[in-house]
């Protein structure tokens, strides 16, 4: 019995399984001698894994606590979400510094260059003289 | 029922929203961490945290074909790999929670025997990679098809029927080890 199907035999025992139905042995006796000892024992393990893995549920007084926490938890969510939506806006303090700090880089160029300038047209007028 | 997408659209700004998605998928949510975790009290706060955290994020959750249950699933996962990390945490199942696994109308013996198969199994299960884990619990405690199983995690129908045979063989060998099969 070749590894792909022994998988599909699994596969449809799992589905008999979760249907309710005792997995039947006809795939195990029709497996080759060789692979029959294999296919039986996962058989068992997944029959085995079935019955132990049986739904559990949380008490419904933990459902409602934690529902009533989460509501909560919710309301909080909204009323900050309001407050942040209604803010009046604030001005970006970031921007703000990044601006002032590139206008007096400017205005310090500018000095300099007029500084420069004027310099130089006393030169010129000295030399004229 | 409201169709889920316009449900998740509703739940980003209104809470009585949220609280439908979280009716619909508590119960689901808190079965795979149970199994994953082996105790009530630990499945009981990893829960509540799944749903904090997906309220806290619902906001910027987008839509993009998988199920919203395969968030919440992945929103789990994470939180149980945290909860094993977390050393000191880590603990043996009470064995108030394997008493509850037991079939009813066993007799005393029969319990104990019960009782002992199921948390050998499942602790056997537990020492697996934790998508195979997964595929288990999905499988047989949720009762999902293998199609289903795959739009959670993100892998083909047919990429889950084989990781299925790979899982049991593992599990037949974690087994093995312990003695136990």
């Amino acid at each position: 019995m070749s590894s792909n199907m022994m998988t599909e035999v699994l596969n449809l025992q799992a589905n008999q399984l979760n249907a309710g139905a005792s997995a039947s042995l006809e795939a195990v006796l029709n497996a080759p001698p060789e692979a029959r000892a294999e296919l039986s024992a996962l058989m068992k393990l997944a029959a085995r894994m079935k019955r132990w893995l049986i739904p559990v549920r949380p008490s419904s007084a933990y459902r409602a606590r934690l529902r009533d926490g989460l509501q909560l938890a919710a309301g909080h969510q909204e009323t900050h979400r309001a407050l942040v939506e209604t803010r009046p806006r604030v001005p970006q303090w970031g921007w703000l510094i990044g601006a002032a700090a590139l206008g007096s880089a400017a205005g310090i160029i500018a000095m300099i260059l007029r500084r420069r300038q004027t310099r130089k047209d006393a030169s010129v007028a000295e030399s004229a003289r | 029922m409201e169709a889920e997408e316009q449900l998740i659209e509703r739940a980003k700004r209104d809470a009585t929203a949220f609280g439908e998605l979280y009716e619909r998928y508590v119960d689901r949510i808190y079965n795979y961490i149970y199994y994953r975790v082996g105790n009530h009290a630990d499945a009981e706060d990893l829960a509540a945290r799944v749903f904090y955290r997906a309220l806290g994020n619902i906001a910027r959750y987008k839509q993009r074909g998988a199920p919203f249950a395969a968030w919440l699933y992945r929103i789990a996962h994470n939180l149980v790999a945290n909860f094993h990390r977390d050393a000191a945490r880590r603990r043996e199942v009470p064995l108030d929670d394997i008493v509850a696994v037991a079939e009813k109308r066993a007799g005393p013996s029969q319990i104990a025997e019960q009782n002992e198969d199921a948390r050998v199994v499942l602790e056997a299960m537990r020492a697996l990679p934790a998508e195979r884990q997964q595929i288990v619990i999905l499988k047989f405690s949720e009762g999902l098809s293998n199609a289903e199983i795959g739009k959670l995690i993100g892998r083909s129908e047919g990429a889950i029927k084989s990781l299925y045979h790979r899982t049991l063989i593992a599990l037949r060998a974690e087994l093995v080890k312990r003695g136990a099969e």
